[in-house]
């Protein structure tokens, strides 16, 4: 059983092995480059990845290898993100586009996808082939976003295709390679389609608390999707309310450009339901993904599955 | 090639022989990209903060075309996300474990990822696969489908059925 002292003791393990790849890189570009390629955050990708690793019964070992390749992915987008964005802060601390400009950051990232790609060479034939085309839908839905930027056209399904491009494409890989590791019958409950879920509502979990986390607890500028004109799902289900969309629309054109307009934003997303909406829409992913992990072959673990997305809904960190 | 590409080139060949990317200019010494400037490629504009096109701010043409066809593509590829979305109800089909669906400019394309199979299917195949995403059961998937499609010819339903059917048979679709 995959407790919590275990978890821990896999993440510890996981964390060495990002910073073993940290120390052979530094001998090429300094410590100080290397050490944002490897650095981790919550690591829920890790977490995500060791659960859902237990329940299909995949070697411990060979979760965590898909747990460090999803951390070096994701670190990997969110350098060149925070370049799209011209973001000052990641989990606290400056960004290195802010440090030493945007070329640098966009290389670091580059090098982050390496790594993420020899993590896993030689763990299952089919999961580089796999991060290939994983990476390709990331950043389609990445592009996808940028140039809808403004766009107050943006439906529901069009909103969760974007997220499950660019935020469930990495989960999607974790659960397939997962999926190809398990030695036991699991195919009704569809890995794949499992991590796309829970990518989608660990997504939509951060556009709300984009709207509700002061920047000292989320670690970036409050409403910063909203000031870089992109429409998340409080924002969707406000303007698809015709008693909230003008003057949500109102506020929205002005975040980022007049203060206290971010403020403003997440009062009336509150207001007028939108983040009830956008929450209760969670709790629904959150069931559908359940239901998948109750079909998993080792039931004791799938629990823990279970209770671990209940903490990521929940959490407001 | 124009006068400026050709002395941009001959500018790159010769900093990256000699290893001096700073230009001599009438001034102080300049970067390569803004000598380049000089020389008639013009370094794209920083784009501003903010979301261009909201509180009446100008769309840069080239983006706003591309906007347009973004658009467009987004709307088409939504149902993507329907698939690991939709919660299973008593009566409603669902596409089969491992199996993606992607609407495309000619109809949309199935995939099954484990067989690597690829399945491409006409618009009236694709509006099946829409509506069976959206939760139709084989009840009412005839009336869904009327609910979104002309039925020009008549045989809508009959088609419909016939491809329901042979997605069953493959193993794409199941109760």
């Amino acid at each position: 059983m995959l407790t919590k002292t275990r978890v821990e003791e896999s993440l510890e393990r996981i964390r060495a092995g990002m910073e073993a790849r940290s120390r052979r890189i530094a001998g090429r570009v300094g410590e100080q480059l290397a050490a944002y390629v490897s650095r981790p955050g919550k690591m829920l990708r890790s977490r995500f990845a060791l659960h859902l690793g237990a329940g299909l019964g995949v070697e411990l070992s060979k979760a965590e290898t898909v747990a460090r390749a999803m951390e070096f992915g994701h670190n990997a987008s969110l350098l060149h993100d925070d370049c799209v964005d011209e973001a000052g802060l990641r989990r606290g601390l400056p960004t290195p586009n802010a440090v030493y400009g945007p070329s640098v950051a966009l290389l670091l990232g580059d090098i982050a996808f390496t790594q993420a790609l020899e993590e896993v060479l030689d763990l299952h034939p089919r999961a580089v082939e796999r991060m290939v085309c994983t990476t390709r839908e990331m950043a389609i839905g990445e592009l996808q976003e940028e140039f809808l930027r403004g766009s107050a056209d943006v439906s529901l399904e069009a909103y969760l295709g974007i997220v499950s491009r660019k935020t469930g494409a990495l989960f999607e890989w974790g659960a397939a390679v997962l999926s190809d590791l398990s030695p036991l019958e699991h195919a009704q409950a569809d890995p794949p389609k499992l991590g796309q879920a829970v990518g989608i509502v660990l997504q939509v979990v951060d556009d709300i608390h984009d709207f509700t986390l002061e920047g000292d607890i989320s670690g970036k500028e409050r409403a910063k999707d909203a000031a870089m004109g992109r429409l998340t799902l409080p924002g969707v289900y406000a303007v698809a309310d015709p008693a909230s969309r003008a003057p949500f629309l109102a506020i929205w054109g002005a975040a980022g450009k007049e203060p206290g307009a971010a403020d403003r934003l997440a009062e009336l997303v509150e207001r007028s339901g939108a983040l009830a909406k956008a929450r209760a829409k969670c709790r629904a992913i959150v069931r559908s993904i359940q239901a998948l992990a109750r079909r998993l072959p080792v039931q004791a673990e799938a629990r823990e599955l279970s209770s671990f997305l209940d903490v990521m809904l929940k959490r407001e960190f | 090639m124009d006068e400026g590409l050709a002395g941009y080139g001959e500018l790159v060949r010769r900093a990256w022989r000699t290893g001096k990317f700073l230009v001599k200019g009438p001034g102080r010494p300049t970067s390569l990209l803004k000598a380049a400037g000089t020389l008639g490629l013009q370094p794209r504009p920083r784009a501003g903060r903010g979301a261009p096109g909201r509180g009446g701010e100008k769309v840069p043409e080239a983006r706003r075309s591309v906007r347009g066809e973004m658009e467009e593509i987004v709307k088409r590829e939504s149902a993507e996300a329907l698939g690991s979305l939709a919660v299973h109800q008593e009566g409603t089909m669902k596409l089969a474990p491992f199996v993606k669906f992607r609407e495309e400019k000619f109809g949309a394309v199935l995939f099954e990822t484990r067989s690597e199979k690829v399945f491409t299917l006409n618009k009236t195949g694709a509006a099946v696969v829409r509506a069976i995403l959206a939760g139709a059961g084989e009840a009412d998937l005839v009336a869904r489908l009327r609910e979104r499609c002309e039925d020009k010819t008549g045989k809508l339903e009959a088609e419909a059925l016939s491809f329901l059917k042979q997605l069953k048979k493959k193993g794409l679709v199941t109760e």
